[in-house]
């Protein structure tokens, strides 16, 4: 049971990170607008395709 | 029989519109002329590859604007983002997958000197960056010809607010869900055995501490709209809850800091977040669904063409520039913009937006003509009188921003039901204090908070919410936009429809109706002979005739390639008869096409019997070749397509049979012609009403559901108990209105009707589900069956079911919306 003093404050320190990591994103801008970055997606296998494409020519 | 998709959008081709490239169809010229942009420009392919996924099918739209305004410099000084003027932000019409995103991103790379271009998807708002050479109207002139009509949207300060306020909001949500999740840890840890351990302590007290943050940070709008709704006397479904919120975490401290009983720090926190996240949910979509409307219906700017007299000619200047006194020209098709006099030329005029009246009015020189109406058959040269606001539309507009017809706030059901809670709640409690006396003040108290837990109505703040915000989504999508779930309550409510006819049930604009070949086939070549020799001679004249005749077959020809050799058609010895039509001699045949005489009627109504569409005052003119008949045309206003039979449907309805009412400016023999067409009772129709006359209908009706469109229907609009707004229809129509159809036709009243109706159902079911469950709840609390643990445990169960009974509502909103529900 030693291991508790170690493990709430490792969970705390890890969910501390990554509540920073969403505020950091929300203040980013990231989350103002989600519908677009799901079509993107479908952008960046164009990119690659073109990449791949030259490499192979 | 097969039906065709678009090349384009891929919507399903009901007259095919030819190309010269093979194997492609179109369904509009929109589409044909997008699709060849993007063939020139070599972005076919992974155009369509890209739009493959996605699934909506969107016509393309063209406007005919020029955008040459967009690089007047006053101009830019209003609309651009930064004061080099180099960035402006357009609305899209029609965006809606990755490849809209694609191609309107690569615009750097096609037109020169643009900088930067972004598109974002939800709002449909691109963002342009030009450099100091760059031209905007050149990339609204490419956005046009790919078929996604530009707006132009004003850098406004309300959109930053609410950007700020919705990211503050992510925040407070974020940490309520960090604080519950870790509490959560601790709980399961405390239930799992720790309390037997030396730990339990030290892990309560952690509880503690890492609950502060959720319960007073992300608590905060609760308890702020729980205050406002006490003070204000306005019962609110949040009293409740802050009351369970509260009483549980004073109830868990004074167990933390007496060592004894169980805490429930984190059911509270859970309970917060969940809250939180239903509701930021709720606000964007509502957000959403206002911005959709707001920015493409409001924010383009009206641009005029201001006359000058020394030059002769006219300058395309933004409106708001333009004085009294000055000078405005009206083409043929445009809408004056001012109010003011006629000083030069002669036309006809469509003031249905004012009037009402379809029928088209002469206008000549010293006339007085109104901001709204449309100038349809010359041009005018107009006199400015009164501008904006001070104009008559602009009066009317005003009056109802300033609120003289408020609609009564409708009581949601959800805050009526708090009220019975609160009271329930409250008389319990009492009673379980008196019985202190008897089973002693702890058990009594632990009582009261196992009552107050399991009757927090949460299931009824989050899941019936979340219900309407995804219908009204859907609906949103569906081209029905919803203003919100009380506009839908209020829509069921109703019990009389009021509709307008024009505009609404009709067209609205003079056009050809029936065009009845009587000794050829449509798919023969003498009928684009007959289309080229109508668009050749009619092109001639000026007459509302000649222009809905011009209007119809430049259509038709241009739909099947065959525009340029009718513009090349020559005429001669073109003669003009007033009363009667237009004479000319095309390659040796002399062509006539002139008005139906009287005693051919008998013939023309023959021709009516067999025929589906049908119009509400017909003007026959026939085509004639060398004497002979060859084609009889109808004209008038048209009946809408579908206007029949959603008007069919919602006589059939018990709560609206009978109780079906038809408003127009118009005649009263063209009503119940109308009237009549659609199967009302001509009892039911008044006519010749004015504006003011029509709201004064409205407003007799108490439970009223209103349907219009136009500067002329607002004021009815504002006073009937819901309101839809029509396709096409005015701003101000737009802003009052409940909700508004922007796809055309009848049929979204009636969607919005039916889903008015079911919502209802899941509400009511809801509801009763939450009264079930806590009375059963509070009955167990009451009696000590149930502790608060276990209360809070088996709260999210009430909660599951009102979110199941939901979702089976929405499913059945969703087949409404695909018109596929049975009654």
């Amino acid at each position: 049971m030693n291991l508790i003093i170690l493990m709430i404050p490792m969970a705390l320190i890890l969910g501390l990170l990554f509540l920073g990591a969403f505020i950091w994103t929300v203040k980013s801008g990231q989350m103002d607008e989600l519908e677009s970055p799901a079509a993107r997606l479908l952008l960046e296998d164009l990119e690659q395709d073109k990449i791949k494409n030259k490499e192979r020519v | 029989m097969h039906t065709e998709l678009c090349s384009h959008c891929g919507s399903k081709v009901k007259e095919r519109v030819l190309s010269k490239f093979e194997n492609s169809v179109f369904c509009c010229i929109g589409c044909r002329s997008a699709f060849s942009v993007l063939r020139q420009l070599g972005l076919s392919d992974t155009y369509y590859r890209l739009r493959g996924s996605s699934t909506q099918a969107i016509p393309a739209q063209l406007a005919n604007d020029q955008f040459r305004y967009l690089d007047d410099p006053s101009f830019k000084k209003v609309y651009c983002r930064d004061s080099n003027e180099t960035s402006i932000q357009f609305y899209l019409e029609g965006v809606h997958c990755a490849a809209c995103i694609w191609v309107v991103e690569k615009i750097p790379e096609i037109i020169p000197d643009v900088v930067n271009s972004r598109l974002e998807l939800g709002s449909g708002l691109a963002s342009i960056e030009i450099s100091q050479n760059g031209s905007f109207s050149d990339v609204a002139q490419f956005l046009n010809s790919l078929g996604y009509r530009p707006h132009v949207v004003k850098a406004g300060e309300e959109k930053k607010y609410q950007i700020a306020e919705n990211r503050r909001e992510l925040v407070r949500m974020g940490i309520a869900g960090f604080s519950s999740a870790n509490l959560m840890l601790y709980a399961v840890s405390l239930y799992a055995g720790a309390v037997n351990s030396g730990y339990q302590a030290l892990l309560e007290w952690w509880s503690f501490v890492v609950f502060l943050p959720a319960f007073f940070y992300g608590g905060l709008p609760f308890y702020r709209s729980a205050y406002s709704a006490i003070v204000s006397q306005k019962m609110s479904i949040d009293v409740p809850l802050v009351l369970g919120m509260i009483l549980g975490a004073i109830m868990s401290t004074i167990n933390l800091f007496q060592s004894n009983g169980v805490i429930y720090f984190d059911s509270i926190a859970t309970l917060i977040f969940l809250l939180l996240a239903s509701r930021y949910v709720l606000k964007r979509s509502q957000q959403r669904a206002l911005e959709s409307s707001s920015l493409s219906q409001f924010l383009t700017p009206s641009i005029v063409r201001k006359w000058k007299i020394d030059s002769n000619s006219s300058e395309e200047v933004s409106l708001d520039r333009i004085e009294i006194g000055e000078i405005v020209e009206v083409r043929s098709g445009e809408t004056i913009p001012v109010d003011g006099k006629i000083i030069r030329g002669r036309s006809f005029l469509n003031e249905s937006l004012i009037t009402g009246e379809s029928q088209l009015v002469s206008a000549d020189i010293g006339q007085i003509v109104y901001a709204g109406t449309i100038n349809d058959s010359s041009p005018l040269w107009i006199e400015a009188t009164s501008l904006g606001a001070a104009s008559r539309v602009g009066r009317i507009i005003s009056q109802i921003e300033q609120g003289k017809f408020k609609k009564a706030p409708v009581i949601e059901l959800a805050d009526k039901v708090a009220k019975y809670f609160l009271w329930g709640v409250v008389f319990i409690s009492g009673g379980l204090l008196i019985a202190s006396y008897w089973i002693g003040l702890t058990e009594s108290l632990n009582r009261i908070l196992s009552v107050i837990i399991i009757t927090c109505p949460c299931g009824l703040a989050l899941a019936t919410p979340l219900a309407m915000v995804r219908t009204i989504a859907r609906a949103g999508k569906k081209g029905i936009i919803i203003k919100s779930s009380e506009a839908l309550q209020r829509i069921y409510e109703c019990d009389e429809i009021f509709l307008d006819k024009t505009g609404t049930l009709t067209s609205g604009s003079f056009n050809v109706i029936n065009f009845n070949l009587k000794t050829v086939t449509v798919e023969s070549k003498e009928y684009f002979n007959i289309l080229c020799s109508i668009f050749a001679l009619e092109g001639l004249s000026s007459h509302p005739i000649a222009k809905a005749l011009v209007r119809y077959s430049k259509e038709k020809l241009d739909s099947q390639n065959f525009l340029e050799s009718a513009q090349q058609l020559v005429v001669t010895d073109f003669q003009e008869i007033a009363g009667y039509g237009v004479r000319g001699y095309c390659n040796g045949q002399m062509i006539e096409i002139s008005r139906a005489r009287s005693a051919d009627s008998e013939r023309l109504r023959n021709i009516l019997v067999g025929n589906d569409q049908v119009s509400t005052q017909g003007t026959w003119v026939e085509f004639k070749i060398d004497g002979k008949i060859l084609a009889d045309i109808e004209l008038g206003d048209k009946v809408l397509e579908d206007a029949k039979i959603s008007v069919q449907e919602l006589q059939s309805k018990k709560v609206f049979s009978n109780r079906l009412w038809v408003l127009t400016g118009d005649t009263f023999e063209s009503g119940s012609k109308l009237a009549q067409i659609l199967g009302i009772s001509v009892s039911n129709v008044k006519a010749e009403c004015s504006p003011e006359q029509k709201a004064e209908v409205v407003k007799q009706s108490k439970y009223s559901l209103m349907v219009g469109d136009g500067a002329n229907d607002s004021l009815a609009l504002s006073v009937a108990h819901a309101s839809i707004a029509a396709h096409g229809g005015m701003e101000v129509s737009l802003r009052v209105a409940d909700c508004y159809l922007s796809v055309p036709g009848l049929k979204g009243v009636l969607v919005a009707v039916e889903l008015a109706k079911e919502s209802f159902k899941v509400l009511n079911r809801n509801f009763l589900f939450s009264v079930l469950y806590n009375i059963l709840g509070a009955g167990l609390g009451i009696f000590g069956l149930l502790n608060p643990l276990w209360a809070a445990v088996i709260m999210p169960l009430s909660a599951l079911t009102v979110f199941f009974s939901s979702m089976v509502g929405t499913r059945r909103m969703g087949l409404i919306l695909k018109g596929v529900a049975k009654k």
